[in-house]
Parts: C-alpha cells; sequence; structure tokens
C-alpha cells in the first residue's frame, strides 16, 4: 500500500472534519479515506479528537464541518429520520464499542440480539439459521446464543458485539478501542478473528486505538492525531519504522521496554507541548 | 446512581434490611390482602349490606363473628367486601400514573430539550397541587364514583413517578448499549420500549409499590369524607366514618378495625415496595 489518497472509489471518505466544544477543538480539519477491504489506524492518546471522529464517523455526533461519505454518498448532510434511511446509514457503518459489557443490553440473551438486528434489516431472511452462522464466524458455539451478556467472558463478550455487527453487513467496521478492556491473550485472539473476517467478507476497518502493538498488527495504514488534528499519515510500516513527526515519535517512545527511560519521554512532551501548540487549550480537558 | 431518587429514610433502615421477616410477614400479609380481595364475596358470612338490626352495636357473637355497626350490618362482611374497592382504587391510580409517568418521563429524558422542559414543568405544575384537593375537585365536577377521585390522584402522583422515570432515563441513555442499538438502526422509539424500558422498570415498579400504599390512604381519607366510593358500597373509609357513632356509643369494633387494616396494609406495601428498590439497588452496583 503506497499513498493513502489512493483508490478510484474509497469505501469511506472522511474530509475536513471539524467540532468544537467550547472553546476546544476536539477535532479540527480530519481527513482521511479508507479503501475497500483495506485497514486504517487511528492512533493517538486519550483527548486527541479519535474517538470524537468516530462517533461522527458512526453518526451518534454531528460534525460542526465537513464530510463523511460512504461509497460515495455523503452521510453527514441528510437529517432525515425515516426507516429506510435509518436503515440504510447502518449498513454503510457499524461499530464496536470499548467495554463489551456495557454495549450490550444486560437483559437480552446473544441468540435473541442477533435475531433482533437480523429482524430489523433482513426481515425475509431465516434468522435461525443466520444466528448459527454469525456465532460460527465470530467462534462462538450455538449454545452461547443462550446466554446473558454477563455469563460470558471479556473476550466472548466482544466476540457477540462483533457479530452483532457483522450481521447489519456493512460497508465499514468502525472498532474504538475495541480490544483496550481485553486481557493481552485475549486481544490476540480478538484481532486474530478480525483479520480473518476481513480476509473472508471484504469489510473496511477503521481501527480507533491507543496502542501501538494493535496498530502494528492489524492496520495497513495509520493516522496520527494529536490535539484533534492529523499529525502523520502513511503506511502503518513505514510510519512505525521511521516516524517524521515528533509527537508519532513521541508516541512509540511511550511505549514501555527494556530500557526505556519515562523522565526523558516526560521531558519531550514538555518540549512538543512548548514548541508547537495548534490548540488554544490543553488536551487534557478534551472529551475522548 | 438508581438509589438516590427514592426516598430514603435512614431511621428505618435498620428495620428494613437486617430483618428479612420483617418483610416476608409484610409480602404475605400483602398476598392474602390481595387473595381475599379476590375471593371476598365466597369468604363473607352474610350480605355487607343486610341490616340485622337486633345486632346493631353488640359485641362479637357467633351470628356477627366482628360484630356489627350501628345499622346492624355484618363488621367480618363488610371488612373483607371492603377491601376489594380500598385495594380497586389505589390499583387504578398506580397503574394509571405508572403508565403515564413513564411515558412522560421517559420522553422526556430520551428527547431532551423543549419537550424535557415543557413536560417537566408541567408535571412539576401539577406537583404543586395537593392531590386530595384535586381528588374533591373532580368529584365536585365529575360526580361520586371510583372512576374521578382515581383520575385525580393518578393526576397528583403522576410527576412522583415521571420525574423518577426521567431522571433514570437520563443516566440509562449515557449506556453504550443503546448507543450501539442507534448505531445498529432502530429507531428512538424501539430502543425506548424494548431497552431502556425493561431496565428501568424495577426502580419505577418498586417505587410505584410504595406510591399504592400511600394512594390507598388517601382513597381512604376520600371515602372518609364520603367522596370516594358510592354509598352502600362496602369501603374501609366510608366504614371509619360510618363507625364515628359506633365509636362513641362504647363498641368501637366496625370503627377502629378498619383503621387497623387500613394502617398495616398501607405499611406492609411500603415494605415490600422499599425492600424491593433497596435489592435493585445493590443489583445495580
Amino acid at each position: 500500500m503506497h499513498e493513502m489518497t489512493g483508490g478510484a472509489d474509497p469505501v469511506l471518505r472522511v474530509s475536513g472534519l471539524r467540532k468544537t466544544y467550547g472553546v476546544v477543538r476536539a477535532v479540527d480539519d480530519v481527513s482521511f479515506t479508507l479503501d475497500k477491504g483495506r485497514s486504517l489506524g487511528v492512533v493517538g492518546e486519550s483527548g486527541s479528537g479519535k474517538t470524537t471522529t468516530a462517533r461522527i464517523i458512526v453518526g451518534l455526533e454531528h460534525a460542526d464541518t465537513g464530510q463523511v461519505a460512504v461509497a460515495g454518498r455523503d452521510r453527514t448532510e441528510s437529517r432525515r429520520h425515516g426507516r429506510a434511511e435509518r436503515l440504510r446509514r447502518a449498513r454503510e457503518v457499524q461499530m464496536v464499542f470499548q467495554d463489551p459489557f456495557l454495549s450490550l443490553d444486560p437483559r437480552i440473551p446473544v441468540g435473541t440480539a442477533l435475531r433482533e438486528t437480523l429482524r430489523l434489516h433482513f426481515p425475509r431472511r431465516d434468522g435461525a439459521a443466520r444466528v448459527a452462522e454469525l456465532l460460527d464466524q465470530v467462534g462462538l458455539g450455538e449454545r452461547a446464543a443462550a446466554a446473558l451478556p454477563r455469563e460470558l467472558s471479556g473476550g466472548q463478550r466482544q466476540r457477540v458485539a462483533i457479530a452483532r455487527a457483522l450481521a447489519v453487513e456493512p460497508a465499514v467496521l468502525v472498532l474504538d478501542e475495541a480490544v483496550a478492556a481485553l486481557d493481552v491473550s485475549v486481544q490476540a485472539q480478538i484481532l486474530n478473528l478480525l483479520a480473518d473476517i476481513r480476509e473472508q467478507t471484504g469489510i473496511g476497518y477503521l481501527f480507533i486505538t491507543h496502542d501501538l502493538g494493535v496498530v502494528r498488527c492489524v492496520t495497513d495504514d495509520v493516522v496520527v492525531m494529536w490535539r484533534g488534528a492529523i499529525v502523520e499519515r502513511g503506511p502503518t510500516e513505514r510510519v512505525l519504522a521511521a516516524p517524521e513527526h515528533p509527537y508519532t515519535r513521541l508516541l512509540l517512545d511511550s511505549v514501555p521496554r527494556p530500557g526505556w527511560d519515562p523522565g526523558r519521554v516526560a521531558a519531550d512532551r514538555r518540549a512538543l507541548a512548548s514548541t508547537a501548540a495548534p490548540s488554544p487549550s490543553s488536551p487534557d480537558h478534551r472529551k475522548s | 446512581m438508581t438509589a438516590a431518587a427514592l426516598t430514603r429514610r435512614p431511621g428505618l433502615k435498620h428495620i428494613r434490611t437486617r430483618r428479612n421477616g420483617l418483610y416476608l410477614t409484610c409480602l404475605a400479609f400483602v398476598g392474602l390482602v390481595v387473595v381475599v380481595a379476590l375471593i371476598a364475596p365466597w369468604l363473607a358470612p352474610a350480605d355487607p349490606n343486610a341490616t340485622d338490626l337486633g345486632a346493631a352495636l353488640t359485641d362479637p357473637s357467633p351470628g356477627h363473628p366482628l360484630g356489627a355497626d350501628i345499622a346492624g350490618r355484618d363488621t367480618l362482611s363488610r371488612l373483607l367486601l371492603g377491601s376489594r374497592t380500598s385495594l380497586l382504587g389505589p390499583l387504578g391510580i398506580v397503574a394509571f400514573s405508572t403508565v403515564l409517568g413513564v411515558v412522560v418521563g421517559v420522553t422526556a429524558g430520551w428527547r431532551g430539550g423543549w419537550i424535557d422542559t415543557a413536560l417537566s414543568r408541567s408535571s412539576e405544575l401539577l406537583l404543586a397541587f395537593p392531590g386530595l384537593l384535586l381528588a374533591i375537585l373532580f368529584v365536585a365536577l365529575y360526580g361520586e364514583g371510583l372512576l374521578a377521585p382515581v383520575v385525580a390522584l393518578s393526576l397528583a402522583y403522576l410527576p412522583f413517578v415521571s420525574r423518577l422515570a426521567r431522571s433514570l432515563t437520563l443516566s440509562e441513555r449515557q449506556r453504550p448499549y443503546l448507543a450501539a442499538y442507534r448505531v445498529q438502526g432502530f429507531s428512538g422509539l424501539s430502543i425506548c420500549v424494548r431497552h431502556l424500558i425493561p431496565n428501568i422498570a424495577p426502580v419505577v415498579l418498586a417505587q410505584s409499590t410504595v406510591n399504592f400504599g400511600y394512594a390507598l390512604l388517601d382513597m381512604a381519607a376520600l371515602s372518609f369524607l364520603g367522596l370516594g366510593v358510592p354509598p352502600l358500597t362496602p369501603d374501609w373509609g366510608s366504614m371509619i366514618n360510618a363507625g364515628q357513632t359506633a365509636l362513641l356509643q362504647g363498641k368501637p369494633l366496625s370503627a377502629v378495625l378498619p383503621c387497623v387494616l387500613i394502617v398495616v396494609t398501607v405499611v406492609a406495601f411500603n415494605v415490600v415496595g422499599e425492600h424491593w428498590a433497596d435489592r435493585v439497588a445493590r443489583r445495580e452496583r
């Protein structure tokens, strides 16, 4: 993968997104594209605006200005609330949330939750067969269908959340820190699962994460966000191997490893904050 | 977070939480009252309106196990059948106010903005009216019968339910599972009906159980004033009214027994309701 502006028809095109909360610019002129079947990482610390960007893309927040287009169709303009429009938007982009325990209704068994979604989107199809298929696709047995979310482990719950998102058959899947709440070994399983699913379905991934290890594993390209703006972009390998922006270097240095010096990282951070200050207020006050 | 929405009475905490026996006793009593109300016509030994003037103001006897009132009507039969009207009124009030209150509260909390302002302010306006006065006004306007006071008291109890439902909705809508359903393409209405309301229902129902006790008290007060139920219908409140003379004549049973029943039933409903609320609040944490 070479140039990010690349392909003829990107499945997701985000251009010029801006969102301010009061005086804080949470998202500041963010643009990127995601080609069909590719995986794009959005990296940054908490408060960098990456989650706000994700929420604008799925439609949970409205951008002040800017566009989000899926397969060439703009989805920021339309404020119509019709059923067909709602379903169409849902089939464009689905989202997997950070904490699977909070993103599933505690009262609803797994199978029922999946059937609910299937009935909404594909009322004519055989729900039961598709539920079994989806559970199988995310590596859960059919027995899981009867379980309530609290009877499942964190990794299993996240598999359910992924299955529910896939049930809609979206063009793009936004994963907002989707493995951050899981144990490291479970993280690896979920990341492998996601890689397999992408291979099978050709769905596009937008990985929102602070974890550079995750980015290295599962993304083709990466954009680095700092204080609401994109400071660096490029193929993942290149960015991680030879970061150009001081903030990217700082992120890479912040990962603990042998010979790691937290004091130096803190000093670099202060230097970065004083040299370049594109935002009127400190990132700590931002909603992430 | 939900616990804060419910009335706490710290003094009663030890009775409520430590001694589970009290809860079980109250639950059993509530169950008993409900069952009795359901099968009262088959239990009652005599026609509650049959006047046996020879037995008027007598002490308990084999013919009248709890004595008879000043008109010679059998106290036990009137108590048994009176439980029907005494429970039916509050049941209507609780049902109306819960359904309407949840609709108003959830709509206000979910939609926010001017709809929230309009609904919240108008339910606060209702709160400013004393419930009993509103009921008396309705009876004056629409005549006697159970319906007018039930509607009036439902309106009086509505703000309590709607305020609770609104605050629960506000805290619940922050939770990602509701956002997840929105992303999935479900409409706001179906998310509220299928997911939000079932998740806040336990707390609301616990509060409604507590309201039941208060509504029973209000209805009894109304029928004591002769406004609640049509004449001749046996009812605990109107029994107390009719028993005033009996009290003065030194045969207090026909007035005191309905008083005791009202107090015990109200307390039982409150204990059960608060226990449920406590249990829900504990589970949430």
